[in-house]
C-alpha cells in the first residue's frame, strides 16, 4: 500500500534533477549570451591586444574559474605562473599540459589555440563542463578574428604612411632635380625629365652660364640621391676653374664606395656663341647647324664620374652661330624600345633622334617631335633631353 | 643573359650570352662575388649592353682591383665595343681582344 508515494518519489527526484539541470544550463546559456554580446562589441573598439584581457576577464568570471591567462604575438599579455611561461602553443585544445620545467601545470586547465595566439583557464571548483569549452573556443574565435582586424588595420596605416612619404620625397626630388630651366641671357632652351618611376638618377640643370645634364647608374630612389647631390654640387663646381676635378673631389669616393657611376655632360654657354664643353661618358650631343644643315656631335671626353680618377677634366670648345641648336639627351631615349612583329626588339636610337632635329627649328619643336615619336615606344629607363638655340639679342 | 662559369686552372671564366641589361645584373653579381682569383669575361654571346651592365661591368672591375686579382674582358661584339667607345669606358675597363675561350 506504501509503495505508490515511495514510487512517485522515486519518479519525481530525476524530474527534478532535469529541471534543475535545465535551468542552469539556460542560466549558463543566458550568461553566456550576455558576455558573447558585450565581448564582441568591445573587441570591435579595441586599439591593439591589451584590450582583449577586459574580454577575457568577463570570460574567466563567466566560465568561473580561478585565472586565465592569453598568450598573442609572441607573448603573454599579463605575468603568469612559472609552470605556463615556456608552454609551447598546443596545437589542438587540450584539458591538461605537460610539465616543461621544475613546475607542475595544475590538473584541471582548459588550452585553447586559435589563429595567433592562445588562451588558458585553469582552476574550477568542479571541473570545467562543455558549456565551458564552447565559451572558451567563442572567445577565441573572436579574438582571432579581432587580432586579424588590428593587422590589417595596422598594415593599411603602414601603407599610407609609405605613399605619403613617398609623394612627400618625389615632390622634395622634384623641387631639387627641377624640370624648369632657368633662363640663360642669348639662348633659347626647352627641356623634359621624365623620371621612369616618380624620382631617377637623370637630372639637368642650368647654373650661372653652364647647362648640365646627367645619368646616374641605376634607378629609383638610390640613383635620385645621387642626382640631388650631383645638382647641388654643381651649383658650386661651376664656379671653379676646372668642374671636372672639383666635381671629382666632391663626390667620386661617395660614388665609388656605392658602386655607382654618373655619365654628365656640361657645356658653357657664351654670350658670343662660343661653346667649351665635356663628356663624362655621355651619349654625343648634337649639334644642328642653321648654315648646313649638317649635324655635328660632342663625344665623351672622359670616361664617367666615379669610375677612376680622372685629377683633370680639360673642356673642348666649338663655336655656335646664331640659329645652331644643340641637343643633349639621355640613353633614356635612345634605349626606348618596340618590339617588332616578328618577335624581334629595335631601339628608337640616335638616328630617329637626329631625324627628329633636322626637322625642328626651335628648342619647343624638338621636344615636341621627339615626344610624339617617342610615345610609340616603350620606355624603361628615365628620360631627359634639353634643347638650346643660340640666339643673340641684338644690344 | 645566361651566365655560364668554366674553370681553368689559372682564372675563372665567365661567358655570358644575350642582352646585359638591367634584369641580368643580379645573377651577374651573385655568380661574379663567388669567385675569389683572376677573372676573365668572356662577351662573344653579348649582343647589347645597357647603363646597368656598364655599372655590373665597372663594380667587376672595382672588386678585383680591391682584392688584387686580374680581370680580362675579351671578346666584344662591335655594338657592345661601340658603347664602351661612347662612354670611353674601354680607357679604363681591362679589355683584350679576340680569344679562343674552351
Amino acid at each position: 500500500v506504501n509503495t505508490p508515494p515511495e514510487r512517485a518519489t522515486l519518479e519525481a527526484r530525476p524530474i527534478d534533477g532535469e529541471v534543475r539541470a535545465l535551468v542552469r544550463s539556460l542560466a549558463t546559456s543566458h550568461d553566456q549570451i550576455v558576455f558573447l554580446e558585450q565581448a564582441a562589441s568591445h573587441l570591435v573598439r579595441c586599439k591593439g591586444p591589451q584590450d582583449f584581457l577586459t574580454v577575457l576577464e568577463a570570460a574567466r568570471v563567466t566560465i568561473g574559474s580561478r585565472a586565465a591567462a592569453l598568450h598573442v604575438q609572441d607573448r603573454w599579455l599579463a605575468p603568469v605562473p612559472d609552470w605556463l611561461i615556456d608552454q609551447p602553443k598546443p596545437s589542438k585544445r587540450r584539458r591538461e599540459l605537460e610539465a616543461v620545467g621544475s613546475a607542475q601545470p595544475p590538473r584541471d586547465l582548459l588550452a585553447i589555440p586559435f589563429q595567433g595566439g592562445w588562451a588558458v583557464f585553469w582552476g574550477k571548483p568542479g571541473g570545467f563542463e562543455a558549456s565551458d569549452m564552447r565559451l572558451a573556443e567563442a572567445l577565441t574565435n573572436l579574438l582571432a578574428n579581432a587580432l586579424q582586424a588590428l593587422e590589417a588595420r595596422a598594415s593599411q596605416a603602414h601603407n599610407e604612411r609609405r605613399e605619403h612619404e613617398q609623394a612627400l620625397a618625389t615632390r622634395i626630388w622634384r623641387t631639387i632635380v627641377s624640370e624648369e630651366l632657368p633662363e640663360i641671357p642669348h639662348y633659347r632652351r626647352r627641356g623634359l625629365l621624365r623620371p621612369a618611376r616618380g624620382v631617377g638618377g637623370d637630372y639637368y640643370l642650368i647654373a650661372d652660364e653652364w647647362l648640365l645634364l646627367g645619368d646616374i647608374s641605376g634607378k629609383g630612389i638610390p640613383a635620385a640621391l645621387f642626382a640631388g647631390m650631383f645638382v647641388s654640387t654643381l651649383r658650386i663646381a661651376v664656379r671653379q676653374p676646372d668642374v671636372g676635378s672639383a666635381l671629382e673631389h666632391a663626390l667620386h669616393p661617395e660614388l665609388e664606395r656605392s658602386e655607382m657611376f654618373s655619365t654628365l655632360i656640361g657645356m658653357r654657354l657664351d654670350a658670343d656663341g662660343h661653346l667649351a664643353y665635356f663628356n663624362l661618358g655621355h651619349p654625343p650631343a648634337l649639334i644642328r647647324r642653321t648654315s648646313s644643315g649638317q649635324i655635328e656631335t660632342l663625344p665623351a671626353t672622359a670616361p664617367p664620374m666615379g669610375v677612376i680618377k680622372m685629377g683633370a677634366y680639360p673642356t673642348r670648345e666649338v663655336q655656335l652661330e646664331p640659329g645652331d641648336m644643340v641637343v643633349v639627351y639621355s640613353d633614356g631615349i635612345t634605349e626606348a624600345r618596340r618590339e617588332m612583329p616578328d618577335g624581334s626588339s629595335v631601339l628608337f636610337g640616335e638616328e630617329r633622334l637626329r631625324n627628329s632635329l633636322m626637322r625642328a627649328t626651335t628648342p619647343e619643336a624638338v621636344l615636341a617631335l621627339v615626344n610624339d615619336e617617342i610615345s610609340q615606344w616603350v620606355i624603361e629607363d628615365d628620360l631627359s633631353i634639353v634643347a638650346v638655340q643660340y640666339q643673340p639679342e641684338v644690344a | 643573359v645566361n651566365i655560364e662559369r668554366l674553370d681553368r686552372g689559372y682564372e675563372a671564366v665567365l661567358r655570358l650570352t644575350g642582352r646585359f641589361d638591367a634584369h641580368q645584373t643580379t645573377p651577374f653579381q651573385t655568380v661574379f662575388r663567388a669567385i675569389s682569383g683572376d677573372v676573365c669575361i668572356d662577351m662573344a654571346g653579348v649582343g647589347f649592353i645597357d647603363s646597368s651592365g656598364l655599372a655590373a661591368l665597372v663594380s667587376s672591375f672595382r672588386q678585383c682591383r680591391e682584392r688584387g686579382a686580374r680581370l680580362r674582358i675579351v671578346n666584344l661584339q662591335d655594338p657592345v665595343r661601340l658603347i664602351l667607345e661612347i662612354t670611353r669606358l674601354h680607357e679604363v675597363l681591362p679589355i683584350e681582344g679576340r680569344e679562343a675561350v674552351v
